[in-house]
């Protein structure tokens, strides 16, 4: 792996987080080598699903490239868990036939790796899964110290980092004379790294990093380290 | 109240009505009016305050005292069945216009029920009208799209005699203007012999303006355009700056002027400023209060983004004449009579000629006076788009409003409102919105689509059975489920908000609506200018801003989007013949002869272009090379232009351009030399493979995806909330990009996507104008000079900021070299 500390991009960047070694992906996900664990957030499948039920024509597409780019990282980092940092279903209306035929798909094509949903709000009225179905749901979990939560919540003095999702973090990079749009990004701020959001068909929410933040940008699959020029705090946001 | 012994005949009934309120009918008035008794439709064009309500309402009035000659038969308490409907396109107007159509009811002592229908009726009102609607209904396209959703009302339009469409030259060339095509040729199936007139200021293409509102299948021979009285006495005149600088100043708004025009308000009774902007407003407004502020509480400001009340508040002020001045902007463009404004000031340029003449004709708004406009320029050479924008107006050659062809989006919305409104047979169907001027030439495929699109939402091939919007029963398209019908309700209608946010005090009175965009850049404390107030943000909480009154300077002023209008086509080719003038020493009126100076300089370090030739500046700066190209040809050509010579230029040439543009002309920045002569042996300025080259130049994928937010909004992809209403699903919310990506991605050949490329081309691009100016500037003389410095026309272009174009970088490789700029500015600092 390149490191250089000029502006590079990689599909998998390895850092340094709270003690912590982690990489981060392309594909939106986070990799945890000692834990032999992949992390994803905010999937929101079958969104489209209750847009129809809803009477608003979208077209089918999303939940399924969303578990292909899921199925994508988990072939390249050979994981034995993944973990859904919370919202992995729109609503309850979400789970229709063909979002339920597609889960199972992916369920079967990954019988060895051990899943875990982190509930989120969107998660909260779900109600039951099918028993069927090979994933554990929890509020919270911790692996090697590092603490998974939906909700970017203040971090207990006993964690090091917390990752989490829930804000669909993005950046526009603005200089002079060009503006791009709103580009999805991994946040680290206050001990908390949020995870851009894997859901295909997912709104993102503009944030600007404070001065002791970091971010890394997700640009056509590649990361790339965001360059923080803010020398003011701000105020708004999380 | 008018009674005679014995009944009369209708015209002398009418006579007397005249007399009693003083004036004489004008002959284009009678026209009208004999024009509808014979049952023929038509389009009346004039300046506002023209009498053109009263040529349009007379008619139906007319035809009823026809035929019921008896006034004893007449009961007020049974009054007749709706026989007339009048579309405003301003709800805040039905009022007014109420007020004016029921004058003569009254002196005639018709026993008429005139009411309005509109989206601040009561629902009371609304309840008893579905029941039976009054006489005349004055309504909005929006509420009249409504009321095609109520099956039971259809009945009571079967005795529609009469459809007036007040200020056609405002909803014609608009996606409203489309949705009252479609409501008219249900109107006509409903009552096939109904007659349609429209109200329209003189526009270039009254040929056009006429034909869509009157349908595509209007009988010839049974249909009239009708002048009204073309004699509107106008004075226009401009404050000529005391020293004009060697330098047309830009960037500033004009308010170094503000004593001047302090001095004409004191000498006329009520005026209203009109400015280009919200912002502008704003600014002027404080401004002439520091200079006068004995004039608090006599002066106001005025524009769309205030809140009702504030508007309402104004509005009855001008109307009162207790108002010396309001600052406002095309906010008060339309209707109402302030019959007590004497004078209309202009700042900044017009940008057309119709909309001068029109904004010159708010003062003296009664037949017989004489509409007098100051104008105020911004910038030196504004003068010369006076001079040009008078010439215009005296050749008569006023701007077109392109009418649109055949919106999906708003045909899709029309489709689910029939459904709901009794259902549609395909093939019935299919003949009635084609007998519209906007979807005549409507292929079966695209029928088909939109059938495809609000039945099983997408195209065919796919199967959501989770999705029935619009359902199949019996040979019938219908829509069954409440909820759908509710939803499709409460959304109908063409006009997009933007993502706005209320501004409040803490007690709780709303100011207005600020964009989003601006709120979310704002700190609390940080002062800003609102509502003629200077306020302090405090807190923004469920999508509202609260603030407090402030004291001191303001820290900013609220931008809006949109609103800047480019240099019209017409006004353009005055400008052009303006140049050619100064060029041949002709300088012709004060406005002209005030800029001798500037012109003698640009003469004579470069030169004045003729009409046949195109003039290009090469000057060397310290950060590279600059080129100046002016057409002449407004803004949005200009912007398509400079990115197009670009995109070509780099095509054989490694460079990087940042550009600039105004009404004028363009700025090519390169830090290498830019060979403008190769590149101009190249067809750098071809028409050849132009939609192709454009696409490609710009960023058009952004532009479409930003043109896609008011198509998903029509089409119904997105549920509009109101400003204010907590947004209960959540869940159901998605931006406009967001949409456009995913039918991007999974539905490609969706319709709704090439509609929106093809509005980029057409309204943002100009493509068609770009053509033309292109095909002009083949046949030009290209004259290149290098002058010594900067020239009098190159100056303004060099104050705009430069905003650079992506060449042939892929996103990562933009993101990554802006960052690097990043950087690298941080590192210098």
């Amino acid at each position: 792996m390149k490191d250089d500390r000029a502006i590079s991009m990689t599909e998998r960047l390895p850092i340094e987080l709270g003690g912590a070694s982690l990489e981060l992906l392309g594909g939106r996900g986070v990799w945890v080598p000692a834990a032999k664990t992949l992390l994803v957030a905010d999937a929101h499948l079958g969104k489209e699903a209750t847009f129809r039920r809803h009477q608003i024509p979208i077209p089918a597409g999303a939940t399924t490239a969303t578990l292909g780019a899921v199925t994508k990282m988990l072939q390249e980092t050979d994981a034995t868990r993944f973990i859904i940092l919370g919202d992995m279903f729109h609503a309850r209306s979400s789970l229709s036939p063909d979002v339920c035929a597609s889960l199972e798909a992916f369920f079967k094509r990954h019988p060895r790796v051990e899943m875990l949903l982190v509930r989120g709000n969107h998660d909260a009225h779900l109600g039951q899964l099918p028993s069927a179905w090979p994933i554990e749901i929890v509020s919270q979990f911790t692996i090697d110290d590092i603490l998974l939560m939906h909700h970017p919540v203040k971090v207990p003095p006993q964690f090091d980092l917390m990752l989490c999702g829930h804000l669909h973090p993005a950046i526009r990079v603005e200089t002079v004379i060009d503006r791009t749009g709103k580009l999805p990004c991994f946040w680290f701020s206050k001990k908390r790294l949020m995870l851009p959001a894997i859901g295909d068909f997912t709104g993102t929410h503009r944030i600007h990093p404070g001065p002791g933040d970091k971010a890394w940008l997700v640009v056509d699959g590649q990361i790339m380290e965001h360059v923080n020029t803010r020398k003011r705090r701000f105020t708004r946001g999380v | 109240m008018l009674k005679s012994p014995q009944p009369s005949t209708p015209n002398q009934s009418l006579e007397r009505y005249f007399d009693t309120i003083g004036f004489r009918p004008f002959r284009f008035q009678r026209s009208v009016w004999r024009a509808y008794r014979a049952g023929q439709s038509g389009l009346v064009h004039s300046a506002t305050g023209t009498g053109k309500t009263l040529a349009a309402w007379m008619g139906p009035l007319l035809s009823f005292l026809e035929k019921n000659r008896d006034p004893t038969q007449w009961n007020p308490k049974r009054p007749p069945p709706l026989r007339v409907l009048w579309i405003t396109p301003l709800r805040a107007l039905a009022g007014d216009t109420e007020q004016s159509l029921r004058a003569p009811l009254d002196a005639l002592g018709l026993p008429w029920r005139l009411e309005s229908r509109t989206g601040d009726s009561k629902a009371s009102v609304k309840a008893r009208q579905r029941k039976r609607l009054p006489t005349a209904l004055i309504t909005t396209p929006e509420s009249l799209s409504l009321m095609l959703t109520h099956e039971k009302m259809l009945d009571q339009f079967t005795g529609l005699e009469g459809i007036i469409v007040d200020e056609w030259h405002e909803l014609l060339g608009t996606k409203r203007g489309v949705q009252i095509e479609l409501a008219l040729a249900r109107l006509r199936r409903l009552s096939p012999n109904l007659r349609t007139w429209g109200l329209s200021a003189t526009l270039g293409n009254l040929q056009q303006a006429q034909e869509s509102l009157l349908g595509a299948q209007a009988p010839p021979g049974r249909s009239r355009i009708i002048e009204g009285s073309k004699e509107k006495r106008m004075k226009i005149e401009s404050v000529i700056p005391s020293k004009i600088d060697r330098f047309p100043w830009s960037g500033h708004i004009g308010t170094k002027m503000v004593p001047q025009v302090a001095g004409l308000l004191e000498q006329s009774a009520s005026t209203l400023v009109f400015a280009n902007t919200r912002s502008q407003t704003e600014i002027w407004y404080q401004h002439l209060l520091k200079h006068r502020p004995d004039w608090a509480g006599e002066i106001a400001v005025h524009h769309g983004s205030l809140d009702a009340s504030v508007r309402r508040w104004v509005e009855d002020g001008l109307r009162a004449g207790t108002l010396r001045a309001v600052v406002c902007t095309s906010s008060l463009d339309l209707g109402v009579d302030f019959t007590a404004v004497d004078l209309v000031v202009q700042v900044g340029s017009p940008k057309g000629a119709a909309r001068l003449l029109q904004r010159a004709g708010r003062s003296g708004h009664q037949p017989g006076v004489a509409s007098r406009l100051v104008f105020v320029p911004t910038n030196a050479i504004e003068l010369v788009e006076l001079a040009a924008a008078q010439d215009a107006i005296r050749q008569r050659k006023l701007e077109a409003r392109e009418p649109i062809k055949k919106p999906l989006d708003v045909l899709a919305q029309h489709l689910v409102t029939i459904a709901i409104g009794g259902g549609f047979e395909s093939a019935d169907m299919l003949a009635e919105v084609r007998s519209t001027e906007a979807y005549q030439s409507l292929t079966d495929a695209e029928w088909n689509w939109v059938i495809d699109f609000v039945c099983r939402g997408g195209s065919s091939l796919q199967a959501y059975p989770e999705f029935r919007r619009v359902e199949m029963i019996d040979g019938r398209y219908a829509v069954t489920q409440r909820r759908v019908t509710r939803q499709h309700r409460m959304n109908i209608g063409t006009i997009v908000s933007d993502a706005s946010m209320q501004v409040k005090y803490m007690k709780g009175a709303t100011l207005g609506t600020a964009e989003e965009n601006f709120i979310s850049r704002l700190s609390p404390g940080e002062k800003f200018l609102f509502a003629g107030r200077l306020v302090e943000m405090v807190r923004v909480k469920d999508n509202a801003a609260y603030v407090r009154r402030a004291t001191g300077q303001p820290d900013t002023v609220p931008r809006w989007m949109g609103g800047r209008m480019p240099l019209s086509s017409e006004l353009s080719d005055a400008l052009r013949g303006k140049m050619e003038e100064a060029a041949v020493g002709q300088l012709v009126g004060r406005e002209m002869k005030a800029l001798s100076g500037l012109m003698q300089i640009q003469q004579r370090w470069s030169k004045l272009p003729k009409r046949d030739e195109l003039l290009i500046e090469r000057i060397k700066v310290r950060g590279g090379y600059q080129l100046f190209v002016f057409p002449f040809e407004g803004r949005l050509v200009h912007e398509g232009l400079s990115a197009l010579m670009a995109y070509r230029m780099s095509q054989y040439q490694k460079a990087t351009f940042s550009m600039a543009c105004n009404d004028y002309g363009l700025v090519l920045q390169s830090p290498s030399i830019i060979e403008i002569d190769a590149a101009i042996e190249n067809g750098v300025f071809a028409t050849d493979e132009l939609t192709g080259d454009i696409l490609s130049s710009m960023n058009a994928t952004e532009m479409a995806k930003r043109q896609f937010r008011q198509i998903a909004r029509v089409a119904g992809l997105i549920q509009q909330g109101f400003p204010g209403q907590q947004k209960k699903s959540s869940h159901l919310q998605a931006s406009s990009n967001l949409l456009f990506d995913v039918f991007n991605q999974y539905d490609p050949g969706n319709l709704l996507l090439d509609q929106s490329r093809r509005e980029v081309l057409q309204h943002q691009l100009e493509a068609s104008r770009m053509f033309d100016a292109l095909e002009r500037i083949g046949r030009s003389r290209i004259v290149i000079t290098d002058p010594p410095k900067v020239t009098p026309l190159a100056f303004p272009l060099l104050v705009d900021k430069l905003r650079a174009r992506v060449s042939s970088e892929t996103l990562a490789d933009r993101i990554a070299r802006m960052q690097r700029d990043l950087e690298k500015a941080a590192g210098e600092t």
